[in-house]
């Protein structure tokens, strides 16, 4: 009876999630990206000695990937670190019940397996055992592989709410542990010792010859992730870990103290707000890492950039990805006391100019991040990256400012940022094209004479820049006659 | 600093959550707003912070109507409820931003804390500060509270301050409110269901029904008895 009214309930906060959403809006950008997903994870499955060209064997492929089961295992373990919300987060609200908490825990633990991770790595299991396993192995080794594959996927879920609770407790050996494992793979393969393959392939190689070993090796080690999970989670639900964070604050250098400067104090407040709220730290570090891997990854071959559309959203985002992201929330950022904030001596043009600041010095922060990668990878596009930081620090700011006034819904910026997108709606992902066009037009037409295209595309920024002053001034005015919708969108949560 | 509302109305729909034809309060006055919840309270205090738009009429602090001046702003303090706290400062921060707002120096905001160092919860001021967010509701109402009032302001517009706290804080609060009056002649708007804190506080005590004023009372004897009688029969 308890698991059935625990079951319903969740059921009804699954159902009740999308309520007032608008489905097809979500369903739009949603379905098309599912779609893709999965059907890179089949034909990856389907055609993988094509794809990852593995030379001709009767056991090619499946050795191929079992030398990297071990990587793939860790990496799983990652996504669900970052991804998966543990159970945990769901047994609060029964605590206080007359239900003892084993059976809370032990429905939890069930119930948190109905999870997309549990999900998605079949779709490449399935399509690669069916082509390469069950057809040439005999139909015992093949069913071993399989289940070592189930207790592979099982062991990675438990394992990372093991992890989530222990994380809590013993933070600084997690993290020591953490670098410490993608130092030695780093090392690893820099060395060329492969150790992480050896291992892995020594591993799952017999299973797929048909030895027991390794199956029996996997079903004792994931009842046992599951038993240690249980009994982290139950011993974390009278833990008072986590609850607070009353940790003593160092005092702020003085170059973050408040002073009589209004503009100077409310920059301060959006970098403490930024820097000490989940979601928005969050963008902080993804902007600077994932940004600067990606930009990389772009310069490579940058021989297929230029003279090409694609320049323009390079040079977009190597320095103006944060504006561009951020940027689109800047006042919903503050919505959980936004009310304060408007019921203060604080002029709505000075918070459009403190706004405007940051998302400047966030421009000319990645511009000399990414600058060594320019130089390293393509100094050809170094003249791009100039370009496009004026282009970026003027115009990009102010059109994320600009829409952020428009934005009327709750964002709490204490919650994490991973497949979150409280605040945003289809709106933020069009304006994408008022930024991205002009730039992309003129370096299409002008594609004879790059050096006018990107004295133009910098001259836009510059002048954006140097009329800050009266743009700023129509914004507040703008916001002030939005304050009351924003504030009272702000005022409610997601309906 | 003194307030006046002309035939202030704001809807929602075709629903009246606050309709108020006249009403007027004197310069160092403190008037209690009493009423039922859903009565209108809170959204009076927005309308009065220009929070909200009114659908009709003005609020108007010392002669400036809030809606098109923000002057006013400089000389009012207000607490209406978290959304008032900057959660991700410490107290001391929290205290700092909010002087440096009404210009107030450092020293002039360390000064302007000292009554209030046995009203904040110890960790508030001790050298290891927590986060505001990290405080209990009711020290995080007190930080709310000593904020609106460290830049000594000569309109003070709270609600509910006497909730979530314990006795003895109450008492103090009432200490605290009464220094500040006697000493800057602070008007004060106090919204609260603590009807025995509202008639010992304030010498004139506004009824709120369903958006509108049905009792407007100077404080006597009597006051209470009353009110306790009206609630009893409309609850």
């Amino acid at each position: 009876m308890i698991y059935l009214a625990l079951l319903r309930n969740q059921w009804r906060s699954f159902i009740r999630s999308f309520q007032g959403k608008r489905l097809w809006l979500v369903g739009l950008g949603l379905v098309p990206v599912v779609l893709y997903l999965v059907l890179v994870l089949v034909v990856l499955g389907l055609f993988f000695d094509k794809i990852i060209r593995v030379p001709r064997g009767s056991m090619g492929a499946v050795s191929v990937l079992n030398s990297q089961l071990l990587t793939l295992f860790f990496g799983m373990l990652v996504l669900r670190f970052f991804f998966q919300r543990p159970p945990r987060m769901e047994i609060h609200a029964y605590l206080h019940l007359p239900i003892e908490r084993r059976h809370l825990v032990r429905y939890f633990q069930g119930a948190s397996l109905l999870s997309l991770h549990n999900l998605y790595p079949w779709f490449f299991i399935i399509p690669f055992w069916v082509r390469y396993v069950a057809g040439r192995l005999d139909l015992g080794s093949a069913m071993m592989w399989l289940s070592g594959m189930f207790l592979l996927v099982l062991l990675s879920h438990y394992l990372n709410t093991l992890l989530r609770i222990l994380v809590d407790r013993y933070a600084k050996v997690f993290l020591m542990l953490a670098v410490s494992l993608i130092a030695f793979q780093l090392v690893d393969q820099a060395l060329g010792a492969r150790f992480v393959h050896h291992l892995s392939s020594s591993f799952f190689n017999p299973l797929a010859l048909g030895n027991l070993r390794p199956l029996l090796a996997l079903a004792l080690i994931t009842p046992a992730a599951f038993l240690f999970s249980s009994r982290a989670l139950l011993d974390s639900l009278r833990s008072e870990h986590g609850m607070t964070s009353q940790r003593p604050q160092r005092a702020l250098p003085s170059a973050l103290t408040f002073s009589l400067s209004p503009i100077r104090n409310l920059v301060v407040l959006e970098l403490m707000m930024m820097w000490r709220n989940k979601r928005t730290k969050q963008y902080v570090l993804i902007s600077v890492g994932v940004s600067t891997a990606y930009t990389a990854l772009l310069l490579s071959d940058y021989s297929a950039i230029f003279a090409n559309v694609m320049a323009a959203a390079v040079g977009l985002f190597a320095s103006g990805v944060f504006a561009l992201n951020y940027g689109q929330l800047m006042f919903a950022w503050e919505s959980r006391y936004f009310d304060g904030l408007l019921a203060r001596d604080i002029q709505l043009q000075h918070a459009v100019l403190a706004k405007f600041m940051v998302l400047m010095g966030s421009c000319l922060a990645l511009f000399i991040i990414s600058l060594p990668l320019f130089f390293w990878l393509a100094p050809n596009l170094l003249m791009l990256h100039v370009a496009f930081l004026f282009y970026n620090a003027g115009v990009t700011s102010m059109l994320m400012l600009a829409l952020s006034v428009f934005n009327r819904r709750r964002v709490n910026a204490a919650e994490g940022s991973f497949f979150n997108y409280q605040g945003f709606s289809i709106m933020h992902w069009l304006w994408i094209i008022p930024t991205i066009l002009p730039p992309a037009l003129l370096l299409y037409f002008m594609e004879a004479n790059p050096d006018a295209a990107l004295s133009l595309i910098a001259s836009m920024g510059l002048i954006c820049m140097l009329l800050a002053w009266p743009w700023s001034m129509l914004l507040a005015r703008f916001l002030g006659r939005r304050k009351y919708l924003m504030a009272e969108g702000f005022r409610n949560y997601e309906r | 600093m003194n307030v006046k509302v002309f035939h202030l109305v704001k809807r929602y729909g075709q629903h009246f959550a606050l309709h108020v034809p006249e009403l007027r309060i004197a310069s160092g006055e403190a008037l209690g707003l009493v009423g039922n919840n859903g009565a209108g309270k809170t959204t009076f205090l927005r309308l009065l912070l220009d929070l909200i738009r009114a659908d009709d009429g003005q609020v108007l602090v010392d002669g400036q109507n809030v809606k098109k001046e923000s002057g006013w702003k400089a000389h009012v303090g207000s607490y209406l409820d978290e959304s008032f706290l900057l959660d991700f400062l410490t107290p001391a921060e929290f205290f700092s931003f909010a002087g440096s707002v009404y210009e107030m120096t450092a020293s002039q905001i360390d000064a302007a804390l000292n009554p209030y160092r046995t009203f904040l919860p110890e960790q508030a001021l001790s050298s290891t500060q927590p986060f505001i967010r990290d405080l209990s509701m009711g020290n995080k109402k007190k930080v709310g509270l000593v904020a609106a009032m460290i830049t000594e302001p000569r309109l003070l517009i709270l609600d509910e301050p006497f909730a979530n706290l314990d006795p003895g804080s109450q008492i103090r609060l009432k200490q605290l409110l009464r220094r500040l009056r006697q000493e800057h002649g602070t008007t004060m708007l106090i919204s609260s269901h603590d009807l025995g804190h509202v008639t010992d506080f304030c010498e004139r005590v506004t009824l709120l029904d369903d958006g509108q004023i049905v009792r407007d009372m100077t404080t006597s004897e009597a006051t209470l008895h009353e009110l306790r009688s009206y609630f009893a029969a409309t609850g």
